[in-house]
């Protein structure tokens, strides 16, 4: 009885694990015990792999190779994108556990984590993790093709490949390269992965068939997820209308082919690799049929959680005509999701501030870089102008927030569409008609239909009354989308908002706003008839009472240094530098009786999975402003929810984000110093100046304001010394002066 | 995490608001420094000459291989990058004396040739100078690499002591040396001259408010001619009665001129 009850207990456990609400989704988060790769400082895990000898490396080699190796794995596990023990990396865990039963060794040397990147790729390391991205993961079909790419990555590892396929110029990569680079071999070694893959997919019961597919998932994984139109009336409304002359006439070509020149690439073509592997296929003779081994239900639930983080990735990174055609895939499956609405209303914010700021392109791909269905999004988005987009984005993100009127995040989100327009001197709410697209249509087809069917008579009584109005009055009268005779349907974006328009609290808020952007305008236009030194003198006061902040505690996000030296970021030093600026923070903080709370990998074994996920999400925030570019805006977190949690967990909205640059580079000319033989005393000061003025150091500190969704301060102080304690006191001191004084009444 | 921080550097350049500036925030420094060069141009230009320096009661030939002096100075810095102050310095250095005398006797109706061998003679040299302070790489000031530039007024004075010396006759090389040797010398009066300064410096905090600086600096001096004439010593005259105030005079011209550079080292309270 007890027995059958835990057994019912767990059965509970596994369901509750595995129900995903996608209804009110939340961004995947660590869960369980902080692993050890996450937790440990890095000098320490080279430290100890030092100790053991890599076949193949000399001890320089070895050196170098692990200095690289653990501190680009150890930016990427702390880059805010990766995650452990959560839905996706188990899954790919227990994946691997079957793939590897007959090797439970191997097995227990493996670490599984997915990495919220919009890349299809998955890779393995030297130290026995396995990085898998939820852009590859929800591009499979079944669980036997990314069975497959997981037996591959794990054929690497047991292979040893990484070590055989260092290659030494990783150093300094960008994280996605350095992924790149990370899952490149040569072809040789790619052939057997493959090889090695396969006897494990067949010793799991996996179907060949779909072995072989794998890839063409590969080969299309630029592509959004899925192929499907997008209907040309999508965004229609009762009285809201998109023209269908906004939509590509013809489709596009899905460009990619399995047969591509490999001449120049580390791996070889698909067909190529298709061929080595059906060669591969055919040697077992006893292939079973399962396109699911472990769980069925799992791999779908996985792979939709993949597909949100892939909408949720792309409103991070501004690719908003991606996240809007993988909205609509996913509106197919889960219509009353509001995650998915909270990320088209950020989609709808975000293309209007990259429209109003000319850099829509951005949002966007290009003409060439359009293929398939998925490309419908981006051409519309392209033809419609500043006005059409205004349109478009109030009436999607009002309806949002009309379906959910209790969601927060919609609502700042929809005041901040609000705001902008109210603060966009080309918005005039008088243009636009009261009438429905469709009913305005109706309208003047009807007037026209009245017109043919008056007789003569009454058409000169009414041309002589024509002669009575004005030149003027009649232009008027045809910008009128409230005459009905002035329709037009080009003018399809001054029609379907009348509602939003005439809302009481959308006139008092848009009105509160204009107010404002009136008064900013009228002070700015007072201060330009000033003199030039008057204005110096507003200016300067104006940006210090600005840095004026109050501020009285701190979240200390990750202070971070990079030394550089000849050949690229001297990592050690930057670590042992990072904790001197931390303790610059402190020793300063302490000063200024500042409260300050620390989330940095440093202290990551104290502060556990929860300070983890709270350090992802403000990072993901800092690069969602970053990506927003715009410092008249607030940016509303894509993870709202979780953010909120770290404001009510610290009791402050301000997030301090420091980074030292410093780098040394003696600029002494050869020629000049022998020219100096003729001007002896001149060379002394030539060679100190040349060797210590070299040292080049950026302290950048950034207070980004959580509840306001901007960075409130954020300066970078030059200095030509080298990272020293006392100098990063100083600096800190002269920050924290600032942000914590108030201006004067 | 540090590549997306990296990249914040164009980020910012929407919202930069004006630090405040100075170590610590402080904005005026005082430093007290030793300087030391070796007179180099100067000596070689003298190489011909016999120089003497001290030894027990009499001289012996050599010369002194190092000028040395202390300075003291203040700054205010107005931004990061600039700040004006003012120095004092005194240096002492040693210049050269190349004497001889004929000697009329009247009694046997003869001359008699003597070569007067003094040590080196000390000088002092008082300079006040109104100074900029600027780097244009960077907003620290005071701390790290600072250019300065200034622009005052030295006066060098014969230090008063009983210089050595001894007395050589020509005629029979008989030598008789003596430790008080000054009074010929009180004529010389004070030397002045503008003096034109560019100093590389360097300073490296050791604590909230003191730091260590050190640093080259290269002078250019200048006679004013004017004062000389003033002082009637303007006549190329031996055997009046200012004779080897004038020669010493020329010494401390020459001495100034040639003093181009030297090294300082020293600390600097930050308040």
């Amino acid at each position: 009885m007890k027995k059958l009850l835990i057994l019912i207990a767990l059965g509970c456990f596994q369901n509750l694990q595995a129900q995903v609400d996608f209804n009110n989704y939340v961004t995947l988060q660590s869960k369980g015990p902080i692993p050890k790769d996450f937790a440990t400082q890095t000098h320490l895990k080279l430290e100890e792999d030092l100790k053991t000898d890599r076949e193949g490396l000399s001890k320089s080699e070895e050196a170098k190779f692990l200095d690289i190796i653990h501190y680009g794995i150890d930016n990427m596990l702390h880059s805010g994108v990766c995650v452990y023990g959560d839905e996706v990396s188990t899954y790919v865990s227990d994946i691997a556990k079957n793939l590897l039963k007959d090797q439970p060794e191997v097995f227990s040397k493996l670490r599984f984590y997915t990495l919220k990147s919009n890349m299809a790729n998955a890779f393995s390391t030297d130290q026995g993790i396995v990085f898998v991205t939820t852009g590859l993961i929800s591009q499979f079909s079944n669980e036997a093709q990314l069975a497959y790419v997981l037996a591959h990555e794990i054929s690497h590892y047991t292979e040893n490949h990484v070590v055989q396929g260092f290659d030494w110029k990783l150093k300094n990569r960008r994280h996605q390269d350095f992924i790149d680079e990370m899952s490149t071999y040569s072809k040789d070694k790619e052939f057997e992965a493959d090889k090695l893959a396969v006897a494990l997919c067949h010793k799991a019961g996996y179907s060949d068939d779909e072995l072989f597919n794998s890839f063409d998932v590969l080969m299309y994984s630029y592509l959004p997820f899925d192929e499907i139109e997008l209907p040309k009336n999508y965004f229609n409304t009762t009285d809201f209308y998109i023209p269908e002359n906004l939509f590509p006439k013809e489709k596009y070509k899905i460009k990619a082919e399995d047969d591509y020149d490999d001449s120049q690439s580390s791996h070889p073509n698909i067909k190529k690799r298709k061929e080595a592997v059906n060669d591969e296929l055919n040697k077992f003779t006893d292939w079973k049929t399962a396109r699911f081994v472990v769980d069925e239900k799992r791999f779908y639930e996985v792979r939709n959680i993949c597909r949100f983080e892939n909408v949720r990735t792309d409103v991070i990174e501004g690719s908003f005509g991606n996240a809007l055609y993988s909205i609509y895939l996913l509106e197919r499956e889960f219509p009353e999701s509001i995650n998915l609405a909270r990320m088209k209303a950020h989609c709808w914010s975000g293309l209007m501030n990259f429209k109003d700021n000319g850099n829509i392109n951005q949002a966007i791909n290009s003409t060439s870089q359009l293929e398939g269905e998925g490309a419908a999004m981006h051409y519309l988005l392209k033809k419609l102008d500043k006005k059409s987009l205004h349109s478009l984005a109030l009436r999607t993100v009002h309806d949002a927030k009309k379906r959910n009127p209790e969601d927060k995040e919609l609502s700042l989100l929809y005041d901040q569409i609000v705001t902008e327009l109210a603060s966009n001197p080309n918005f005039k709410r008088e243009e636009y008609s009261k009438s429905g697209f469709h009913q305005a249509s109706k309208d003047f087809i009807a007037l026209q239909d009245s017109l043919k069917n008056v007789d003569t008579t009454l058409q000169v009584v009414a041309e002589e009354g024509t002669k009575k109005t004005s030149k003027y009055d009649r232009i008027k009268r045809k910008k009128d989308p409230n005459v009905i005779e002035s329709f037009d349907s080009t003018n399809y974006c001054f029609y379907g908002l009348y509602d939003i328009l005439e809302d009481v609290g959308f006139k008092q808020q848009f009105d509160q706003e204009k107010e404002k952007t009136r008064l900013e305008e009228e002070e700015e236009t007072r201060i330009s008839k000033l003199s030039l030194s008057e204005r110096k003198k507003i200016r300067i006061k104006q940006e210090k009472e600005a840095a004026q902040l109050g501020i009285k505690e701190l979240i200390v996000v990750e202070p971070t240094v990079a030394s550089y030296n000849s050949l690229g970021i001297n990592n050690a030093k930057s670590e042992e530098l990072e904790s001197d600026l931390s303790e610059a923070i402190h020793y300063v903080g302490k000063e200024f009786e500042t409260g300050l709370y620390d989330i940095n990998k440093r202290t990551m074994e104290q502060g556990g999975t929860n300070a983890f996920n709270e350090r992802s999400t403000i990072m993901t925030y800092l690069y969602q402003v970053m990506v927003a570019d715009n410092d008249e805006i607030s940016v509303i977190p894509v993870d709202y929810q979780l953010m909120q949690d770290v404001e009510n967990n610290y009791g402050t909205t301000n997030v301090l984000f420091t980074l030292v640059e410093h780098s040394y580079r003696p600029r002494i000319n050869p020629g000049a110093v022998v020219g100096f033989i003729f001007l002896p005393p001149v060379l002394p000061v030539y060679l100190l100046n040349g060797f210590l003025s070299a040292n080049r150091t950026e302290i950048t500190f950034i207070v980004l304001d959580l509840e306001k969704g901007r960075a409130s301060y954020a300066r970078t102080a030059y200095q030509n010394t080298p990272v020293k304690k006392w100098n990063l006191r100083s600096q800190m001191h002269n920050f924290f002066k600032e942000i914590t004084s108030t201006p004067k009444k | 995490m540090r590549i997306r921080l990296i990249t914040i550097c164009s980020f910012i350049s929407l919202l930069s608001f004006s630090q405040d500036h100075g170590y610590f925030g402080k904005k005026n420094t005082l430093s007290i420094n030793i300087n030391a060069s070796n007179p180099l141009i100067y000596n070689y230009l003298n190489s011909g000459v016999a120089t003497y320096k001290a030894s027990g009661n009499g001289v012996v030939i050599g010369k002194s291989q190092i000028d040395y002096g202390y300075s003291g100075a203040f700054s205010h810095y107005f931004s990061g990058n600039f700040g004006l102050g003012a120095e004092v310095a005194a240096t002492y250095g040693k210049i050269n004396t190349d004497d001889s005398y004929t000697i009329f006797d009247p009694n046997s109706f003869s001359y008699e040739y003597v070569s007067l061998d003094v040590e080196q003679l000390s000088i002092r040299t008082i300079t006040i100078m109104p100074k900029i302070e600027f780097n244009p790489i960077g907003d620290q000031l005071p701390v790290g690499i600072n250019h300065q530039i200034g622009f005052g007024v030295s006066t060098t004075k014969l230090l008063e002591k009983d210089y050595k010396y001894r007395l050589v006759s020509a005629n029979n090389g008989n030598a008789q040396f003596g430790t008080s040797l000054y009074a010929p010398y009180q004529k010389v009066g004070k030397y002045y001259n503008l003096t034109a300064m560019y100093a590389f410096n360097i300073r490296t905090p050791i604590s909230k408010s003191l730091m260590i600086n050190y640093g080259l600096r290269y002078n250019l001096n200048f006679a004013l001619s004017s004062l000389i004439d003033e002082l009637g010593f303007g006549t190329d005259n031996y055997n009046n009665s200012n004779g080897p105030a004038m020669q010493i005079r020329d010494e401390i011209r020459q001495k100034r001129i040639s003093s181009i550079m030297n090294f300082n080292i020293g600390i600097t309270y930050v308040f």
